[in-house]
């Protein structure tokens, strides 16, 4: 496992996630997707939900059980860190269920191009925190 | 016979006779169906000598077992011939509506040999068959002629027919059913212009038997559950094979600028929400296919105006889009309007082109060799001159319609940085550099470059996953040439009897497992194989068909990766790789 707790695991992944949230023309860029998504995360737990539906801003909540997620991603916390550090196969993620996707399949698709500055974002950003180490992955 | 018809046709258009054979059980069971069938007919007519436009050149059309029963993605039929782009073995398979209706009008296939001295088509029903003056129909695009063809016989007819490219023997002419289902590759619309025959009808209502029906029934029901949980399948019926585009820009599988660019900002403008946007009016599907991936696409108004018609399928958008640089959709669909009515391949064609454009803006050849035409990257103008002249062999057309390979042989030992073929036959829009196993599987395949000669790419790209077959649960790191070799034998094997010879479409056939579609084949048939027992008969059908390529001169030398495809990009997804194909062909062929 690459974060030892959900604590880590919020600490980093969520930490990504707000600094995205911050940055007024990537958040921009995503939230015109509008959607409501919720990636569910094992190993370690912790759900964390992006809230984009203003088609401006992305909200980031934590184990948030109020929101209604348009779109729902269940994964083990280790497949989402390899994903964001732009080396999985989405594709066969899905297909062998590592990825488990519940919602309007056009929605994820058409959320596929405004992904792409992330993966870089997400290695500077591990090196910005000092977790460098996360970077290399078998 | 369940399944089969247990009847092939056999036609000879020298003698304008034909005669149908029984066809014992024994032989699908050796042979299955599909290209599997066509392979062991074929090398029964081989004869020294054979070209790809003699008479004894035959054209053997045929289906599968499960063609025309409600069983989903697989009512196909293969199309085989010694190739005329290629000069080896030649296959293409297609979807649509005419599989299910031959095994309607009762064969499990059509072989024609001979040449008539004039245009004709065959007419198929179960009451009738007949050759008939095609005159009439003879210089029309495949729109037209399919329009005539079915006032002339019934609207309850199918029809297969060229267009001009296959009258004019441009070796990688296609035949096409319904205006956008086509046999795309290595130029069997060609083969079929040589013989003069225009066009297959068929016409019939007998339904295909199935063995254990009532089982069979209930695990068809199962089986539709398994489509509508299946994120591919979504995907296919949101947006069609371009689903895949924009993973495929993001992650180094699509080719750019004739294999030469890993990143192209631009290419966003092909992606599902632009087609969606700018070019897409309706869905279509094959035969009894809950999929629906086909698209519908018009271009209303402006320079690239485009009636409703079939939409341009992933590979057509990468070959005219990033190859060429071209980020509209719009001129896309008008140039795939033009292709499908003319009856070409968008693969051979659009990298053709940018093969020749990329010897032109390196210096290899000039303008005057391009017949005037100022043949650059990004130049739409001169790719739409070209492309409307292709079928016609007039102008830059004559070039083109050459393909690459027999270009390269005309410019010598320079071309050699710029063609993207093995075998003869252009390398598809996946690009080997991120995906090691693909590139063993391009060099090895048997009617060159091409990601659906086995299971190789649909596996290793991750849409398809077959847990019970180990060899493809674990097959190392996609930048490694560990692992490669033993996934390649079985992907050639399964997929000899997966995707060519039960003939399950690439695309809505990977929402089943190795049992799941090894139980339907079996319930229809009513044979009892093993996924092991499928494998063997795969293996020899495999031999067969590189034997038969062994025949015209091709063998493992030929299993090499062109330059290209071997050079690492300095830039994008794939920066820096590129697969080691002697170390992997090494390893396969010990």
């Amino acid at each position: 496992m690459y974060f030892k707790d959900s604590e880590e695991l919020k600490k980093i992944l969520g930490g990504f996630f707000e600094k995205a949230a911050a940055d007024k023309d990537l958040a921009k860029e995503f939230a015109k997707s509008k959607l409501l998504i919720r990636f569910n995360y094992t190993e370690p737990e912790l759900s964390i939900t992006l809230d984009m539906t203003d088609g401006e801003n992305i909200v980031v909540t934590y184990n948030d059980n109020e929101k209604v997620p348009e779109v729902d991603m269940s994964m083990k916390a280790d497949t989402a860190h390899k994903f964001w550090l732009g080396k999985l196969n989405l594709t066969m993620a899905i297909t062998r269920k590592l990825m488990i996707v519940k919602g309007p399949v056009p929605k994820v698709l058409a959320f596929i191009p405004v992904l792409k500055p992330a993966y870089q974002m997400y290695k500077d950003y591990l090196k910005e925190i000092g977790r460098e180490d996360l970077i290399e992955v078998e | 016979m369940f399944g089969y018809k247990g009847k092939i046709l056999y036609v000879d258009l020298n003698s304008k006779n034909f005669e149908v054979r029984g066809v014992p059980e024994s032989f699908f069971r050796e042979y299955l169906g599909g290209s599997g069938a066509a392979s062991k007919i074929f090398l029964d007519h081989y004869k020294e000598a054979l070209e790809p436009f003699s008479e004894d050149n035959p054209i053997i059309i045929m289906t599968g077992p499960m063609a025309g029963t409600p069983t989903p993605s697989v009512s196909r039929f293969t199309i085989s011939a010694l190739s005329p782009l290629t000069g080896i073995w030649g296959e293409s398979n297609c979807g649509g509506f005419f599989a299910a209706k031959l095994k309607f009008a009762g064969f499990d296939g059509i072989v024609i040999t001979g040449k008539s001295e004039t245009p004709v088509y065959l007419y198929i029903s179960p009451k009738s068959i007949a050759i008939r003056d095609a005159s009439k129909v003879w210089g029309l695009d495949t729109y037209e002629s399919e329009e005539l063809l079915k006032s002339e016989n019934g609207a309850d007819t199918e029809i297969i027919t060229i267009g001009p490219a296959g009258e004019n023997l441009v070796p990688f002419a296609s035949v096409v059913n319904r205006r956008g289902h086509l046999a795309g590759r290595t130029g069997m619309g060609a083969v079929f212009g040589s013989k003069r025959l225009k066009a297959v009808v068929v016409k019939g209502t007998e339904p295909v038997n199935i063995a254990r029906k009532d089982e069979y029934n209930a695990y068809l029901k199962e089986i539709l559950e398994v489509y509508k949980e299946n994120m591919t399948m979504a995907a296919l019926k949101d947006a069609g094979s371009n689903s895949s585009y924009d993973l495929s820009l993001q992650t180094g599988d699509l080719p750019m600028k004739n294999w030469s660019k890993g990143d192209w900002p631009e290419g966003e403008l092909l992606g599902t929400a632009y087609y969606k946007e700018k070019i897409l009016v309706g869905i279509e599907t094959c035969y009894a296919c809950p999929v629906a991936c086909k698209r519908l696409v018009e271009v209303k108004e402006g320079p690239y105006k485009t009636e409703k018609g079939p939409g341009p399928e992933y590979e057509t958008v990468a070959e005219y889009g990033a190859m060429l640089q071209i980020p509209d959709l719009e001129f896309i669909a008008h140039v795939n309007n033009i292709a499908n009515r003319m009856g070409f391949d968008t693969i051979t064609s659009g990298s053709t082109i940018a093969f020749l454009m990329d010897m032109y803006e390196n210096g290899v050849i000039n303008r005057d060799f391009l017949s005037g035409v100022d043949l650059k990257f990004g130049n739409k103008e001169a790719v739409l001159e070209t492309v409307k002249s292709i079928a016609y062999r007039k102008g830059i057309g004559e070039l083109v319609s050459l393909g690459s390979q027999k270009i390269a042989e005309l410019i010598g030992d320079r071309a050699k940085d710029y063609i993207t073929t093995v075998k003869g036959l252009e390398a598809p829009m996946h690009d080997p550099r991120g995906n090691f196993a693909l590139a063993l599987g391009y060099g090895l395949s048997v009617r060159g470059a091409c990601h659906v000669s086995s299971l190789v790419f649909p596996i290793s790209s991750g849409f398809m996953y077959f847990p019970e077959i180990p060899e493809f649960v674990d097959f190392g790191e996609p930048y490694s040439e560990e692992k490669k070799a033993p996934m390649v034998v079985k992907a050639e094997n399964f997929g000899m009897f997966f995707n060519h010879s039960a003939i399950w479409c690439i695309f809505g056939g990977s929402a089943l497992n190795a049992t799941q579609a090894v139980t339907l084949f079996n319930l229809v048939t009513g044979f009892d194989y093993s996924i092991d027992d499928l494998m063997e008969k795969g293996e020899r059908i495999w031999y067969i068909k590189r034997g038969i390529d062994n025949l015209f001169g091709v063998g493992s030398k030929d299993d090499r990766l062109p330059k290209k495809l071997r050079t690492p990009l300095s830039e994008g997804p794939t920066q820096g790789l590129a697969p080691d194909d002697e170390k992997m062909l090494k390893e396969y062929y010990n």
